[in-house]
């Protein structure tokens, strides 16, 4: 099975090398970069330069470039060298965004590197003292790393991933290296004028911009996409969706780009299947437990209610997502529900229109707390002690709070200590 | 009498049906019943109830007992002459049944209902019903502040008794005493049950503050903190306990008390009554009128509901019910008690479909529910028959079906089915 899985996917990339690159949006609906700033600096954009100059920029930027040597560092480039001097270059890739020309992905990856690139550096005090590692020894090999960076790593491979690249050199000399160690190694290297000015530069934002963390390449994205496309190619190529652009909290990344920048597109697949599982059950008319007894030939059938059969669905999703976190595939990873539909969606296997309602089926076991919710916990917390403090004849009113909040606050599973069922969704 | 009849008889240009002006209850925008001036169409007479599809008549109607025969009895509609009482009674059901009829048939388009044969509709009933022999034994315990919609019977040639349709009846309005009530105690094991709540946070509170002054005691007695096990101290700990643990005990005397003592209802006079057992009516081309089950009422209530255009029935008129009336809006989960045939009446399964049609659309959902009823039978159980019925209705029905039916079920498991 695994065998069969790998042979798909390098089949499949075979066929891509063939085609054209294509960064076209074929899955989210609005940018979950929408703003009123946003529009506004697009709006001035336009005013200097017209939409069919943008948009004939960037498909000869990415024309004839192999899928192995895309790189946003280089793409960003192209472009802005392409356009007139001062068009506000982050205007043009929310732009093209608009028009579905890139995805919010790409959005990020572009505009992530351009700011490493452009980002204003730090001036330089004359009397500034730099803290190389202890151990010469390591500063030699690290410095040896940094010397040959251009060399061994920029000359094969896009920067942002020869950065890593040289961060994992570093790494190797000394796990514990600290970043300041770093900033050093990079200052002697500029000082004995074994880098130039302007890559010392280039090495110093990338440090800034902590690109070493960096989990998603455009080299990557494409990859992934495509090998995505091939084993499950879109029924419809225009279906777009809000659901997966809505912002994630804390952790401001879209739920499509926390998928694709945290999941490999075999895990992707993985989860999405759970959720196709899933759609199946919930389909289904009949569910039937069949019990095998040792000297009876006919097992007894047990056919399930549709209550209980919804609620299976549920009880065995959420066993199936727990057993993804035991999947090798998910190196202990447990991904969230959400992130399993918007897997789904993702290889197109439930359409957008559902998208909303098997998203919120988390609701069940997962309630949003109301209000209610959560004076019940202060109610019964400050009662309880006022019930003790508050004087006769007037103690029976914090009780009465008590009792009032715990028959007023909704109880949202029901069936929970219903013995007649034999699935309850909530545990 | 005759001075209560504002009757002004209007001959229609079309066919010739006639229309009356009639004092009837209804309800006014405010919710609120009033006996107001309405206008009975579709009748064929211009001295009695009979119309072309409804005749009211007083009872078993005229009965005449031939010296050792059996008692005789032929369907003459009230007349408009009829006392006043009677009169508020026949005009109201008969205009409250003109409209659920139109209701059915013009605004859920029901074949069914537009082929009906007329109704006959029996105010101040009081015999039960028999499937053989239409009307029961005189003698046989008459009944009183309800209503029924009888199935259609084939009649006993060999008795007399001639073939009837389907009929509604409204028994008489009687007054009745508390301690003569069979209700069903849902309401008050929900009352107790809270009532116990309470009761266990008294019982705590008081011995988290005996507790807390014997510590108190304990560690400074020398200072002078008062005793625990006074007698003073003692009576105030436990007092509030005694109090509540005497309440508790002698609730339902107390709830008998200080409740009302005397209830009626007077079918004939509540409109949504009367569109109620019209559903009932409407309905039978699926729902069979063999016996009463929650799905069968609750479905009634569900279009009493939308005639009346309110999710209460029986509420705000006193005059004429002083039970509770139904409420869709009352939030309930589900009891198995709910399956059985004496909880048949409580408003849960009301509530179900009201809020089936407000996740499926207003629109929507009417015609939906309308449907449900094919699939559905008189021997359907809440948890499996009339989900089944739903699923299987939004499988045939609903404009997305996979995400109406997911819907559905999130909300039928928030109820607790």
């Amino acid at each position: 099975m695994q065998f069969l899985t790998l042979l798909t996917l390098f089949f499949g990339s075979l066929a891509i090398a063939a085609d054209g690159v294509s960064l076209r949006n074929d899955r989210e609906g609005v940018s979950v970069y929408t703003s009123k700033s946003a529009t506004k600096s697009i709006n001035n954009l336009l005013k200097n330069v017209s939409a069919v100059e943008i948009k004939d920029t960037f498909k000869a930027s990415i024309k004839d470039v192999p899928e192995g040597k895309l790189c946003s560092f280089d793409l960003n480039a192209k472009i802005r060298k392409s356009l007139p001097r001062g068009s506000d270059y982050k205007a043009v890739v929310h732009y093209l965004r608009l028009q579905n020309e890139i995805d919010d992905s790409i959005v990020r990856i572009l505009i992530r590197a351009h700011e490493a690139e452009t980002m204003k550096f730090p001036e330089q005090e004359e009397e500034r003292s730099y803290f190389l590692p202890e151990d010469e020894a390591k500063v030699q090999d690290m410095s040896a790393a940094v010397e040959s960076f251009e060399k061994k790593f920029l000359s094969v491979s896009c920067f942002d991933e020869a950065y890593k690249s040289l961060h994992s050199e570093l790494m190797k000399v000394d796990k514990k290296v600290k970043d300041s160690h770093i900033e050093a190694i990079y200052h002697k290297a500029l000082v004995e004028k074994k880098i130039s000015q302007e890559l010392y530069e280039r090495l110093e934002r990338a440090r800034l911009s902590e690109v070493q963390k960096w989990t998603l390449s455009l080299k990557d994205y494409v990859k992934k996409i495509r090998s995505l496309r091939n084993q499950y190619p879109l029924r419809d190529a225009n279906e777009k969706s809000n659901f997966i652009s809505v912002e994630v909290k804390k952790i401001d990344l879209s739920r499509r780009q926390k998928l694709l920048e945290n999941y490999t597109d075999l895990q992707i697949v993985v989860m999405a299947n759970v959720i196709k599982k899933l759609r199946k059950r919930l389909d289904s008319e009949r569910m039937e437990i069949l019990v095998y007894a040792p000297e009876e030939l006919e097992p007894e059938v047990i056919p399930l209610n549709p209550m209980d059969r919804f609620c299976f669905c549920v009880v065995k999703l959420r066993d199936e997502m727990a057993q993804l976190r035991l999947n090798t595939y998910f190196n202990g990873r447990s991904p969230d529900y959400v992130d399993l539909v918007t897997a789904a969606f993702e290889i197109g296997l439930i359409p957008a229109t559902e998208l909303d309602t098997v998203g919120n089926m988390e609701e069940i076991w997962n309630p949003k707390k109301t209000f209610w919710d959560k004076a019940k916990v202060w109610v019964t917390t400050i009662g309880s002690v006022a019930s003790i403090v508050v004087p006769p004849p007037y103690g029976f009113i914090p009780a009465l709070a008590m009792v009032a909040i715990q028959a007023t606050t909704t109880d949202t599973d029901a069936a929970a200590s219903d013995p007649t069922r034999l699935f309850k969704c909530k545990n | 009498m005759q001075k209560l009849i504002l009757a002004t008889l209007l001959f229609s240009s079309i066919a010739n049906a006639l229309e009356v002006e009639q004092q009837a209850v209804v309800r006014v925008e405010s919710g609120k019943a009033r006996i107001q001036t309405v206008v009975l169409t579709d009748l064929v007479s211009d001295k009695a109830f009979d119309g072309e599809h409804f005749m009211v008549v007083k009872g078993k109607g005229k009965c005449t007992t031939a010296p050792g025969q059996k008692e005789v009895c032929v369907d003459e509609p009230v007349g408009f002459d009829a006392d006043e009482a009677t009169l508020l009674k026949a005009s109201t059901t008969y205009y409250h049944l003109t409209k659920a009829r139109e209701y059915f048939q013009n605004h859920l388009k029901s074949d069914y209902v537009k082929s009906m044969e007329k109704v006959v509709i029996r105010i101040e009933h009081t015999n039960q019903f028999s499937e053989l022999g239409h009307f029961a034994n005189n003698n046989l315990d008459p009944q009183y502040n309800n209503a029924l919609t009888v199935p259609a019977g084939k009649g006993l040639a060999s008795r007399n008794i001639t073939p009837w349709g389907i009929e509604i009846w409204f028994r008489p309005v009687k007054r009745v005493h508390i301690n003569d009530l069979k209700v069903n105690g849902l309401q008050a094991q929900e009352f107790k049950a809270l009532l116990k709540g309470f009761r266990d946070q008294i019982h705590m509170q008081s011995l988290s503050r005996f507790l807390s002054s014997t510590a108190t005691y304990l560690i400074s007695s020398s200072a002078g903190a008062s005793s625990p096990f006074a007698v003073e101290s003692l009576v105030r700990t436990a007092g509030s306990s005694l109090v509540m643990e005497a309440g508790y005990m002698f609730i339902d005397p107390i709830t008998k008390f200080t409740s009302r003592k005397w209830y009626w209802l007077d079918t004939a006079m509540i409109p949504e009554i009367i569109y109620h057992e019209y559903a009932h009516a409407a309905l039978s081309d699926y729902l069979v009128l063999s016996h009463s089950t929650a799905i069968i009422e609750g479905m009634a209530d569900f279009f009493a509901g939308q005639i009346a255009n309110s999710p209460t029935l029986a509420k705000k008129i006193k005059q004429y019910n002083t039970y509770n009336g139904k409420n869709a809006k009352r939030k309930q989960d589900y009891q198995i008690e709910f399956e059985m045939g004496e909880y048949a009446n409580t408003d849960f399964v009301f509530g179900l479909l009201w809020e089936m049609k407000n996740i499926l659309g207003e629109e929507k959902g009417e015609s939906f529910m309308f449907n449900l009823r094919k699939n559905l039978n008189t021997n359907s159980t809440i948890r499996t028959g009339l989900i089944e019925g739903l699923l299987k209705t939004c499988k045939e029905d609903c404009a997305d079906p996979f995400n109406d039916k997911i819907h559905i079920l999130k909300a039928l498991n928030l109820r607790g089915i």
